[in-house]
């Protein structure tokens, strides 16, 4: 296989993203639950991708780019806290990005190979330095130093989301400037495993001194911290040392952290920052578009709101209970009323994958809304009055709360009637879900770019390899999300997750998706070369392309 | 919230021994405009409430499919239409309902568990009084609302121990709709410490009166005396608690919406809406303003009648911090 | 005196006691712990295990308190499970903005009230004083969270202008920034507090002008307006001021809400947010911490009264 061939194919969209939560004191915990990073789903043939707003002109150089910030990050320990991954990315150095054109971006490496299926190799750029702060004081950063981070990053004591690291065999510096990883068997997500902003790379004297990096981040990214003060502020200054000569063009950026959303977007409105961190949805964005001082960029969005319920007991173990939902659960008035018609539907992995999602006709003509068909089907499987079911969920505002009140108004018009039950993130997390303690519960899924990740939900050994939450499991399902995570031909593998799909269509459940609109940011014009952050999971390579134009 | 009914021990609280019958409070009511404002209010409010399911035009919990979500007002809609396209105006309705019956119920489930707590702190004293007053010390010095957010956490997730506790062992498994009764007991059990300790301080000056020695050396027992004789002295005092308390129930209610520990959906709270509505402030006001008109006017007419009630009941209360 | 102050002082280790064992149980009860969050949406077993392991939470409950409280005896209040700082220097970063949000309330609140309470109390049961007292209940009747949002977003859509939100910037570094970032949530939170203030204002008021030194004053032939502020106000404040006392020891209570509107980084926001991520050590700390101003802030109190009072007599 011919790595930059790979690569082209590989690297066609990027991230979106969105806050997890939208408001509140919630949105303290948004990142922070982000335990999962998720990959890139690669795009053949396009839709209409937005392309990056690319500067007007000469770049300038100089001034401090205010960005209104919701989350509120507790540490700055890329392997550790990911509630502000997005933060991060300015400061830490990558590998390699997946970037917005149709290629892999090189950061600190300065090509890879791909000599067999289970073999990585990277060539670092020489004299890249680190940071000038101490204990480090700029020294030069080594293949050493990718090793340390990758170990780390895979097994730290407090470490985030082992999934990936799981198929880590070896990690080793070759050389100097040579940087080798070993899979334990062939696994295709991996470019995009190892493309999100956990895999950092940190000196080991830091973390050897301070005990982790949550407080003193060093790396050898665009910019470096000057100063954090939780619930307040993170702020940076331009990093001299930067490997690529001329960047960035800022003397730093500063983070406002305002937790409630509306608050946030009264503070962008009054140009108090530069960069909105409200949530957008369709409705204000058709405001802010009036005004054409601010440019809007528009993604499809990839967080998904799933249903989720119990397949191992009654009444959800009989599939004709689980259909009647899937013909109950009226799709189109979820696009009209939540995403104010902007929106589309969701096959088990969401319409943004696009090339690894299930096209608009086929899930249409899948998922019809039929509620008569719906109380029939409860009849045969002996509820002819319907029945009562508890959902538990978090108590998050915003599209959370909306969609899971509409869906159990829809279930409730044919007699499965819904006793939400909302619990504060904590406690949902700790009780219901990852402890599988739920007739049905109700979510909004993390923005995995890979389709590997979204399948593993359907698989009998779930998304962390310790049996399905949801009891459920499929021999049949489980053979084509193993194949696919082998197949490193696009082609082939898409077959395999577009059959998986189909097959989880037949088996209403036990996850089921709903509709995603799109994720919007907002900014001023004279913000230039900016494109929004894939903050979440990757770093993009224009986050040191940005300067500002103005006076 | 809570705290602002804090009042040190020192301060004693003592009720007038006057009688009034309902019909001469109305009628002492004439001099108090506000508290006829404040009468009206709550006499639309209860109306209202009672009412609802006549009054309101639609279902507040569900909109057909085809309804337009954030619909200005109409002559269909005459508050306009939600986030998901209910009526506001049926929800500001049933809303009434849910706020009266939680404002209402939490309080009298505070003022009455405080006032038990009291008779039998101020009466009995000696170790039941240090172990009572204690207690309200430690549950004072919590910062209120971070008492009332614990409380919530506890018993308003479900598959919490206490929670089962509480559902099992209290009137509240009857109840429709365990959500907010839970969040009744909640901002109840919130209330119930600085209310304990005004109560103990009516109760200790009542005793020293004649009237309970009198009724002690007839051989009368303690639990006579205080339900058939200090009891009735403070009733004045305890409505007086009750009228002051229930607007600081009802904007508990509401901060416990905001930090999205109040009113599951889909209920007609209006704080609940309110605050959902206020990240909508700017497309659609209507959904806004109508619930927290609901919020304000209510909590307005409870504190103007409350202090007609305070002035014509007890007029020692007058200026005693209690908001 | 000295002695009542002792015992009320003797009084605190009790309570302090009583405080640290229902925090201790009270946050504890609360289902789901650090570890969830940490792990999150699709944390392992072996995560959790893991986890709480490294944190200390399999231990037995009774280690885990006199570990804690041993820690307080030494000095150490502990520190976040999350972001490993200490609260000790949370605290120092966040005392000064919560503080200065009440300190502002309280300016604002008596700015509002005493005016009123003087102009009511003045023309008792005229339309004046209704009128006054109805303006003053109805600052108290809008939840403080909608006053918030409303001072935030009218100015925008009138006048393209916010007050600025979130980045804190402390008094003595820019005096101007810092008085708009505190003045309109204090106006949010003040009115509520000057509604309470008014009524007690009035009343007072109402009551100290019927004594005699101040009918001896009308008998001199002093004006109306000196009367009022050289004689009656004077006396008529006591009350006004200790109860002021005791809206500051409430500390944390009534500011969260606002410290989240307007993105300032004070104490509530803290204790919040660390009661969702259950970091048990800043929540437990905290409310030590709260309870002990509290109560120190309520003795304080009594002991001014009785100052100001010399009818009062602590035995």
């Amino acid at each position: 296989m011919e790595p930059a061939n790979y690569w082209q194919r590989l690297a066609r969209r990027r991230m979106s993203r969105r806050r997890l939560l939208q408001a509140g004191a919630a949105a303290a915990l948004g990142g922070v639950a982000l335990a999962v990073v998720g990959c890139e789903g690669g795009k053949e043939g396009g839709g209409p991708a937005p392309s990056p707003t690319l500067a007007a002109g000469e770049p300038k150089y100089g001034g401090v780019l205010r960005f209104g910030y919701g989350t509120d990050p507790v540490g700055l320990d890329p392997h550790q806290d990911i509630a502000a991954l997005s933060v991060m990315a300015k400061m830490y150095s990558y590998l390699y990005h997946v970037g917005a054109g149709s290629q892999a971006v090189m950061n600190l490496a300065d090509s890879m190979e791909h000599p067999d299926d289970n073999t990585y190799l990277f060539r670092l750029k020489q004299n890249a330095r680190f940071q000038p702060k101490p204990p480090v004081d700029g020294r030069e950063i080594t293949a050493e130093d990718v090793r340390y981070s990758f170990q780390r990053r895979s097994s730290a004591l407090v470490s985030i989301d082992l999934r990936f690291p799981q198929i880590i065999d070896k990690l080793e510096a070759v050389d100097n400037y040579t940087f080798r990883l070993t899979t334990k068997r062939p696994f295709a997500p991996t470019f995009y495993e190892m493309a999100n902003n956990t895999w950092a790379i940190v000196p080991k004297e830091a973390v050897e001194q301070f005990g982790d990096l949550k407080q003193n981040p060093i790396s050898g990214g665009p910019y470096m911290l000057k100063r954090f003060v939780r619930a307040e502020r993170v702020e940076m200054e331009k990093n001299p040392n930067f490997y690529f000569p001329g960047r960035p063009y800022l003397d730093g950026l500063e983070y406002i952290v305002i937790p409630d959303d509306s608050a946030l977007l009264a503070a962008f409105q009054s140009k108090q920052h530069d960069i909105n961190g409200a949530t957008l949805n369709a409705l204000r964005v058709r405001e802010l578009r009036k005004n054409e001082e601010i440019t809007i960029i528009e993604r499809p969005d990839l967080y998904y709101p799933v249903l989720w319920v119990k397949t191992g007991k009654a009444p959800f173990n009989d599939i004709r209970v689980r259909q009647a939902i899937d013909l109950a659960i009226d799709r189109q008035e979820i696009i009209d009323k939540i995403f104010f018609g902007e929106a589309k539907i969701n096959g088990p992995i969401a319409w943004g994958h696009d090339f690894w999602a299930l096209s608009q006709e086929e899930l249409q003509a899948a998922y019809t809304y039929d509620p008569e068909g719906a109380r029939r089907l409860l009849a045969e499987a002996n509820y002819p009055d319907g029945f009562t079911v508890t959902l538990k969920t978090a108590n998050n505002p915003g599209n959370w709360r909306d969609i899971v009140t509409l869906v159990a108004e829809q279930l409730g018009r044919v007699g499965i009637k819904v006793d939400l039950q909302l619990m504060d993130l904590g406690a949902w997390l700790g009780s219901v879900l990852l402890v599988g303690a739920f007739d049905m519960t109700f979510f909004i899924q993390l923005p995995y770019e890979e389709p590997d990740r979204p399948l593993a939900f359907y698989h009998s050994l779930g998304i962390s390899g310790n049996g399905n939450l949801t009891d459920y499991g499929n021999k049949e399902l489980d053979a084509l999300i193993d194949a696919q995570q082998r197949s490193f031909d696009d082609n082939e593998r898409q077959k395999l997750i577009l059959e998986a799909q189909r097959l989880i269509l037949r088996e209403h459940g036990p996850q089921f998706t709903l509709a995603s609109g799109y994720n919007y940011t907002a900014h001023w014009n004279y913000v230039q070369g900016w494109w929004p952050d894939a903050p979440e999971t990757h770093a993009n390579d224009y986050n040191w392309e940005f300067w500002l134009d103005k006076a | 919230m809570a705290r602002e009914v804090a009042v040190p021990a020192e301060w004693e609280l003592r009720a007038e021994r006057r009688r009034y019958g309902p019909l001469r409070v109305l009628l002492a009511l004439r001099h108090h405009p506000l508290g006829v404002f404040g009468l009206v209010v709550i006499f639309v409010l209860v109306v209202t409430a009672i009412g609802a399911p006549l009054i309101a035009p639609y279902d507040p919990e569900t909109a057909p499919s085809q309804t337009k979500v954030l619909q200005p007002p109409t002559l269909d809609h005459v508050f306009g239409t939600d986030r998901l396209g209910r009526d506001v105006f049926s929800r500001v309705v049933f809303g009434a309902r849910l706020t009266l019956e939680v404002g209402l119920v939490s309080v009298l489930f505070g003022v009455f568990g405080a006032t038990a707590l009291g008779l039998a702190s101020g009466y009995l004293g000696g170790r039941v009084d240090s172990i009572i007053q204690r207690t309200v010390d430690v549950a004072l010095a919590f910062p209120a609302l971070i008492l009332l957010l614990a409380i919530m956490s506890v018993l308003g997730n479900p598959d919490s121990g206490p929670r089962q506790f509480v559902i099992d062992h209290t009137p509240l498994s009857e109840s429709k709709n365990i959500n907010i009764g839970i969040l009744t007991v909640a901002i109840g059990i919130g209330m119930m410490a600085g209310v304990t300790r005004i109560v103990r301080g009516a109760v200790l000056s009542e005793k020293q009166n004649v009237y309970v020695e009198a009724a002690r050396a007839l051989g009368a027992t303690d639990l006579r005396i205080m339900a058939g004789h200090v009891l009735p002295n403070i009733m004045a005092l305890i409505i007086v608690l009750v009228s002051i308390l229930l607007p600081v129930a009802i904007l508990a209610e509401a901060s416990l919406s905001f930090l999205g520990l109040g009113v599951p959906p889909p209920a007609p709270s209006w704080g609940a809406d309110l605050s959902a509505a206020r990240s909508w402030l700017e497309e659609a006001p209507w959904w806004t303003i109508f619930p927290g008109t609901a919020i304000s006017l209510t909590v307005l007419g409870f504190n103007l009648l409350g202090d007609a009630l305070r002035d014509i009941l007890d007029p020692r209360l007058r200026g005693r911090g209690l908001s | 005196m000295g002695n009542y102050i002792l015992r009320r002082l003797l009084l605190l280790v009790p309570i302090l006691f009583g405080i640290s064992v229902a925090t201790f149980v009270l946050f504890r009860a609360i289902p789901g712990d650090v570890a969830v969050i940490i792990c999150g949406q699709t944390g392992s077993p072996e995560c959790l295990e893991r986890v709480r392991d490294q944190l200390g939470l399999n231990r037995p409950l009774l280690v885990q308190y006199t570990d804690w409280v041993g820690g307080i005896f030494r000095g150490d209040f502990g520190a976040s499970m999350l972001s490993h700082v200490s609260l000790a220097s949370e605290l120092r970063h966040r005392f000064p903005v919560t503080l200065e949000l009440l300190i502002m309330t309280n300016i604002i609140a008596l700015a509002l009230a005493i005016p009123a309470g003087v102009i009511s109390a003045m023309r008792p049961n005229t339309p004046l004083d209704l009128v006054v007292r109805f303006l003053s209940v109805l600052g108290l009747s809008i939840p403080n969270f909608f006053l918030g949002t409303l001072l935030i977003l009218l100015p925008l859509i009138w006048f393209d202008w916010t007050p600025p939100l979130g980045g804190y910037k402390p008094f003595f570094e820019d005096p101007w920034t810092n008085l708009q970032q505190f003045i309109f949530p204090s106006l949010a939170l003040g009115t509520a507090i000057a509604a309470g203030l008014m009524r007690l204002t009035r009343s007072s008021l109402l009551e100290v002008m019927r004594n005699d030194y101040i009918r001896t004053a009308w008998s001199k032939g002093l004006r109306e307006r000196t009367v009022v502020t050289r004689h009656a106000l004077k006396n008529a404040m006591i009350p006004v001021v200790t109860v002021l006392g005791l809206y500051i020891g409430g500390l944390m209570g009534g500011t969260v809400i606002l410290e989240m509107i307007f993105g300032l980084p004070g104490l509530g926001r803290l204790a919040l947010e660390s009661i969702l991520l259950r970091d048990y050590p800043i929540v437990q700390g905290l409310v030590l911490i709260s309870a002990t101003v509290f109560v120190l802030v309520n003795l304080a109190v009594d002991v001014v009264y009785a100052w100001f009072d010399p009818r009062i007599r602590y035995a």
